[in-house]
């Protein structure tokens, strides 16, 4: 046995994986906008992939995908806006219908969630009476 | 022992009472445009009459990595490290209203405070200063058109 071919495809998929890592980690991208590829371009890619476009949109400075790959699979994907790489994919088990999920998407991205912003808290404000809250609702 | 410690407890409520007398109810309801996008972050928030930043009333969207949408209040109130306590909450649609209700100390009105509302919605162009309109008892119950998401913007004073 070569000791030499069996380690060496394992220190190349170490290092590739090691480089990966950055990407995956953030899952965000850093492309200046001159070298952005268009939408229709991403459009292009994904119907060359067999993919199923439900909305694209922009989200931490990646392309965001969402819809059926080729084997009709749901998923969401960031892209680099440069070269349309994925730089993370995200497949969803079951038939939850694509409004809904979008809809559970929305409020979830939307709800507070900064854990600096401890609604529960009293507000540090100077602005309020002490011992007040401001209150909010949407009408 | 007794006789201090009530005069203490007398004494701080003597000083309570005048802040507890001064304080406003002030309600503030931002209604926004059918612009035709996702929900809309805004930060409600005061600068004094020097233009310098007093403190948030409300920020509405809680993911912070979009606060920077709201440039003005995010470059204003950077140094505030509880800027966001007690005052957050979710992101308001298309075509609602928030409304925020606040005791404020009563020394705010007519003294030069401006109330600013930043807004910004996702895909969309960011709109810091969306409005700006002085706290006055004589604005009170006054609707304002804002920059570019606020369909009408208004005060009451309690």
């Amino acid at each position: 046995m070569n000791i030499r071919k069996t380690i060496a495809p394992g220190l190349l998929a170490l290092t590739l994986g090691a480089a990966a890592l950055p990407g995956w980690a953030g899952d965000e991208c850093d492309v200046p906008i001159q070298r952005w590829q268009s939408r229709e371009a991403v459009r292009r890619m994904a119907a060359e992939k067999g993919w199923e476009l439900q909305r694209l949109k922009i989200d931490d400075g990646c392309y965001e995908v969402r819809g059926r790959d080729a084997e009709g699979r749901r998923f969401k994907a960031k892209l680099d806006p440069e070269t349309l790489a994925p730089v993370s994919m995200k497949w969803r088990e079951g038939s939850d219908d694509s409004r809904q999920g979008r809809e559970r998407e929305r409020r979830r991205e939307h709800a507070p969630n900064d854990p600096a912003a401890s609604p529960g808290a009293s507000p540090a404000s100077p602005l309020f009476t002490p011992g007040s809250k401001p209150r909010a609702q949407v009408e | 022992m007794k006789k201090p410690v009530l005069t203490t407890l007398a004494a701080a409520g003597a000083l309570a009472l005048p802040a507890l007398a001064q304080s406003r109810e002030v309600t503030l309801s931002t209604q926004l445009k059918n612009y035709g996008g996702d929900g809309a972050y805004l930060a409600v928030y005061l600068t004094d009459a020097k233009g310098a930043y007093a403190g948030t009333l409300w920020v509405a969207g809680g993911k912070a990595k979009y606060y920077k949408h709201l440039a003005d209040w995010n470059r204003l109130s950077a140094g505030d490290a509880k800027r966001l306590q007690g005052v957050t909450g979710a992101s308001v649609g298309a075509g609602r209203t928030l409304k925020v209700t606040a005791d404020l100390a009563d020394a705010l009105i007519d003294a030069g405070y401006e109330i600013h509302v930043d807004a910004a919605v996702e895909d969309m162009r960011d709109s810091p200063s969306d409005i700006r309109v002085p706290l006055t008892a004589a604005g009170a119950g006054k609707a304002q058109a804002g920059k570019a998401y606020i369909q009408s913007f208004s005060y009451q004073l309690k």
